[in-house]
């Protein structure tokens, strides 16, 4: 069965159903859990206890740009094949991208504070996040802006492909300028730079924060779909109504 | 968990996660719930017309 099998409305509806309830109990016990551990793990020698930030700067920062990458290749997979499923999967991100977002903003700023002495720098990286924090603001605003659900599908998509630029910066950044921000804590190219005793809750918190981003993601697309088949019904009603009184004499 | 001169910044951050995170959560599940409703309610005018 192809993929595109999914990009029906129904299809799409039927697999989820069965998938979203045990999707919202992991990403609980497992944000839960995740959390308990992080805060239970020695201070580093440098940074005392700040390194807890860490679980949950990191994975914010990394979800932030991923649903970024997400909703341009969901647009722009409308864009080309017009499946309404890829659009109302790119708006129904949005939210959670800047929430992500926003996370990994205010995590860096009061990580920043004691480690840096600076709560904020014009830092390649830290500017790119923010440029794209506003690009998922735009995006939300545009979305809402417009009545016309295709023609604020259209719109918002070319919004989110132009944006791309700030999400591989945000991402990019720091090998292609000295920043202050430092480089990747995980790299499969140049192996571990985080110690034994913050690698694994790291990771813990990396799949919970996905499996969270899983469960909002696939409710928020569930509830477009519902609300635009809602918003077809009602206009096929309105439309019906007219019909009906034009043809009824005076 | 280790108490030192930055337990305020681990608190702060870890408050400011789960406000913002948990307010997603909450607006999504409500939303949903809503968007639900219409739903049903939109079918039923649908059937009876």
């Amino acid at each position: 069965m192809s993929i595109w099998h999914y990009a029906n409305p129904a299809n799409f509806m039927a697999l989820t159903r069965r998938v979203v309830g045990p999707l919202w109990v992991l990403a609980g016990s497992m944000m839960v859990g995740g959390l308990l551990w992080s805060l239970s793990v020695p201070p580093d020698y440098q940074q005392g206890s700040t390194v807890t930030i860490m679980f949950i700067h990191v994975p914010a920062a990394l979800l932030a740009i991923n649903t970024y990458f997400l909703m341009a290749i969901a647009s722009a997979i409308g864009l080309i094949r017009g499946h309404h499923v890829s659009y109302l999967i790119a708006k129904a991100a949005a939210p959670i991208g800047a929430a992500f977002t926003a996370v990994a903003l205010v995590t860096g700023a009061v990580w920043g504070e004691p480690m840096w002495g600076t709560w904020w720098v014009w830092d390649a990286r830290l500017t790119a996040v923010l440029i794209m924090f506003f690009f998922y603001l735009g995006y939300i605003a545009l979305w809402a802006a417009i009545d016309d659900p295709d023609k604020a599908a259209e719109l918002t998509s070319v919004l989110c492909l132009v944006g791309v630029v700030f999400s591989l910066l945000s991402r990019y950044a720091v090998f292609f300028w000295a920043t202050l921000h430092q480089g990747s804590s995980l790299s499969l190219a140049e192996g571990q730079r985080v110690a034994d005793a913050y690698r694994d809750p790291l990771y813990f918190m990396m799949v919970a924060f996905y499996v969270l981003f899983a469960a909002l993601l696939l409710t928020r697309a569930r509830m477009e779909i519902r609300r635009r088949r809602a918003r077809a019904l009602r206009a096929r009603a309105g439309r019906a109504a007219e019909a009906l009184e034009a043809a009824s004499p005076a | 968990m280790h108490i030192d001169q930055y337990l305020v910044h681990v608190i702060a951050s870890y408050a400011a996660t789960v406000v913002i995170i948990g307010g997603v959560v909450l607006a999504t599940v409500l939303s949903a719930r809503r968007a639900r409703a219409e739903l049903e309610e939109a079918e039923r005018l649908e059937i009876r017309r």
